[in-house]
């Protein structure tokens, strides 16, 4: 009788989109949609100036589905995390994409049909400008978006935007 | 009561979506010149071709100079051709992309509700409507071939009195 209750949590606990570990560990999302599922983990989760963060997403694209990878004329999977006066923020790692052959058009893309990692680099307080957009916080807040237009052998999907959002401890 | 539930429920799996019951959903949008048009303006005499689009996908791409095709074979019979752009920020592509490839269909300017207001999720998708903008056809998606159904589905609405 009282194990029932538990085992939600349990399972609450492992299906919840967002898990938030231990103090200095990653800070991981999970999320999905008709197209991708994707993870999330931005390191560490306290900060202090000259804190470099980490940020890696593993994308999985559901079976047939392709996105599209930088260099085409195409709209291109990515991270765009918004501007924060504390925050530098570099640009995004792109793994190698796959060649695609369109065949309707005889036209040669390059897309992201497997799992992939895409990686980027924030630096907090870098500058003194920066540290001082953060000295009268306790907490900084990092949000942004995945970006995608997926397509299949058939149709291209609307461009989607998922949300990203972190609360990061400043560390005194 | 199972039957009756089971009825309910094929009703429901066969209803077709609002904007797409019955008469097209009117609207009024903006050319690249800026010019407005409602649905009743851009109508054709017997039947109109409505295609909802971005410039770079690819699908759209791949079908529309068939499609074009198809309008410059039928236009003088009561055809009329309606591209509505769904992805605002694509608008600056569009004049040089209709450009390059010839088209001469009227293309409109849909802001992000037209996604919403025809419950699109991809491109290409097709609509047919005939003289009086009842839906008579309804097609999402693009491969090889399928300009023949689209061309057979015009030929039949241009066919009727």
């Amino acid at each position: 009788m009282t194990i029932r209750p538990l085992l939600g949590a349990v399972v609450l606990l492992i299906t919840a989109s967002s898990v938030w570990p231990a103090a200095g560990a990653a800070r991981v999302v999970t999320k999905s949609s008709r197209h991708l599922a994707f993870t999330a983990s931005l390191s560490p989760d306290i900060v202090r100036p000259g804190t470099t963060l980490s940020l890696a997403v593993d994308v999985r694209p559901k079976t047939g589905i392709h996105v599209y990878a930088p260099g085409t004329q195409y709209r291109p999977v990515a991270i765009a995390i918004e501007p924060n006066p504390a925050l530098s923020i570099d640009e995004v790692v792109y793994p190698r994409p796959m060649s695609y052959l369109f065949k309707p058009l005889n036209e040669s893309v390059l897309v992201y049909e497997r799992p992939f990692r895409l990686t980027l680099s924030m630096t907090v307080g870098g500058t003194p400008a920066q540290v001082a957009a953060l000295t009268a916080e306790s907490r900084m807040t990092i949000k942004g978006q995945l970006t995608y237009q997926a397509c299949d052998e058939k149709v291209c999907y609307l461009p989607v935007s998922m949300p990203l959002d972190w609360s990061l401890t400043v560390a005194r | 009561m199972r039957v009756a539930a089971l009825v309910v429920a094929w009703a429901i799996a066969l209803a077709p979506n609002a904007a797409f019951a019955e008469n097209f959903k009117p609207f009024t949008l903006k050319t690249l010149e800026g010019e407005e048009r409602s649905l009743s303006q851009v109508m054709g005499r017997k039947a109109t071709l409505v295609a909802f689009f971005f410039p770079t996908c690819q699908y759209c791409n791949a079908a529309f100079p068939l499609v074009q095709k198809i309008y410059d074979a039928n236009k003088d019979r009561g055809l009329s051709m309606v591209w509505i752009n769904v992805i605002p920020d694509e608008q600056r592509l569009i004049a040089d992309w209709r450009t390059g490839h010839g088209y001469t269909a009227t293309i409109l300017l849909g802001q992000r509700a037209v996604a919403e207001d025809y419950d699109l999720r991809m491109t290409p998708t097709h609509v047919l409507l005939d003289a009086k903008g009842k839906v008579l056809w309804k097609h999402a998606g693009y491969k090889p071939g399928d300009e023949k159904e689209i061309e057979r589905r015009i030929q039949q609405a241009l066919s009727k009195e």
